[in-house]
């Protein structure tokens, strides 16, 4: 076999795992029935990835860069507010082609939070990525840097809260009328400082 | 075996189970290996609970009922003001984190899982709560309903932020600007 086709063998047979663990998850995840799925065996499946271990750092890498899709798609969306930058992310991660995405995205979050060896960068990514994007200029007008990460801290709080009752519920009329609740409270937020607006 | 005692027996078990279950989790737990730990025998272990889905449920009921206590003394305590409520809660809330985490990790294995089909219809049982709670407080009730929701993701998405990092001078001062704005949105 070529290392050219070798590679390509390579890719195939990963999109079609990453299909499958997308639908299964990845806690109970063995290497004979996966490999019955994607029509591949045990053997050609170790050949290509090494382990079992590294099948699921190659999906997990794979759903990351996916996941990572959603702000180049938030950044050509409007981000003058932080309710904008909410309504936009609600709108990508409730499409029904994203939510097995935000249901493995919770299964990971969770394993990794017993296991963070196992999901190395995974935790940080999760928490972090996050932090700096809502940190950006474009979508938090905060100047002080210390404020704009603490008001960057409450809305990734109440968004990812929304995404894991929304993965358990998928109720969109509710979780979506107490995300506009949320947007209305957010724009308040980044115009006043907090302790006049309780004043007020 | 008198039901009365039987109860309590279970009790005093799952008082036994809970430390092992919050050091390694459920992802790999199993009936024998916990009834090793426990130095019993795992059909003994099987009398309590048939499935190691069945225990995991308990457990969190427990957990449940013991949050929902906590959340009834505060909201009970009149001298406390909305944002005390919510910082009370808080607080209560990182301290038994480790009850969260058990939360979580049911949660994330309960997407795929359907043993744990059970699970699911506990998850929003906090938004009636939480809707009565702020109406007393003078939210109007469809606003109430919204912010139900809200409150509980908000705390839900934090505590998932803080069992991540620890981080927790970032996110009490999060909590702290969060309540301010709930507060304002009350007096709306």
């Amino acid at each position: 076999m070529t290392r050219t086709v070798d590679l390509e063998n390579r890719a195939a047979l990963l999109e079609r795992v990453s299909a499958y663990v997308l639908e299964h998850g990845l806690a109970d995840l063995s290497l004979r029935p996966l490999a019955r799925a994607v029509g591949s065996s045990p053997r050609v499946l170790l050949y290509h990835f090494g382990s079992k271990e590294a099948i699921v750092t190659a999906v997990l890498r794979n759903i990351r860069a996916q996941q990572l899709a959603v702000f180049d798609h938030l950044r050509s969306s409007d981000l003058s507010t932080p309710a904008a930058v909410c309504r936009a992310a609600w709108a990508y991660m409730t499409n029904s082609r994203v939510l097995p995405m935000l249901r493995l995205f919770f299964e990971t979050y969770a394993l990794a939070l017993r296991d963070p060896e196992r999901f190395p960068g995974f935790l940080e990514g999760a928490v972090e990525d996050w932090l700096r994007f809502l940190s950006e200029p474009a979508c938090c007008k905060a100047t002080d840097p210390r404020r704009a990460r603490t008001l960057a801290t409450v809305i990734l709080a109440g968004f990812r809260g929304f995404m894991l009752d929304f993965a358990a519920t998928q109720d969109r009329e509710r979780v979506g009328a107490a995300l506009d609740a949320w947007a209305d409270s957010l724009d308040a937020l980044s115009e006043k400082d907090p302790d006049h607006a309780q004043q007020a | 075996m008198d039901p009365t005692r039987e109860l309590r027996e279970r009790d005093e078990l799952l008082d036994r189970i809970r430390p092992y279950v919050d050091e390694r989790g459920i992802t790999n737990l199993t009936l024998e290996t916990l009834a090793d730990a426990l130095g019993m025998r795992a059909a003994s272990l099987r009398e309590f609970f048939e499935t190691k889905e069945e225990l995991v449920v308990a457990l969190l009921a427990r957990n449940r009922i013991r949050l929902r206590a906590q959340f009834a003394r505060f909201d009970a305590d009149a001298t406390l003001t909305d944002r005390e409520f919510g910082r009370s809660m808080w607080n209560f809330y990182v301290e038994t984190a480790s009850d969260s985490k058990l939360f979580f990790e049911a949660f994330g294995l309960a997407l795929h899982d359907e043993l744990y089909g059970e699970f699911f219809h506990g998850v929003n049982d906090w938004l009636d709560l939480l809707a009565d709670a702020l109406t007393r407080r003078g939210m109007e009730a469809e606003r109430a309903g919204a912010f139900a929701t809200l409150t509980l993701a908000v705390f839900r998405g934090a505590m998932l932020d803080y069992c991540a990092t620890g981080d927790r001078v970032r996110l009490d001062a999060a909590m702290e600007m969060w309540f301010a704005v709930a507060g304002s949105g009350i007096e709306r």
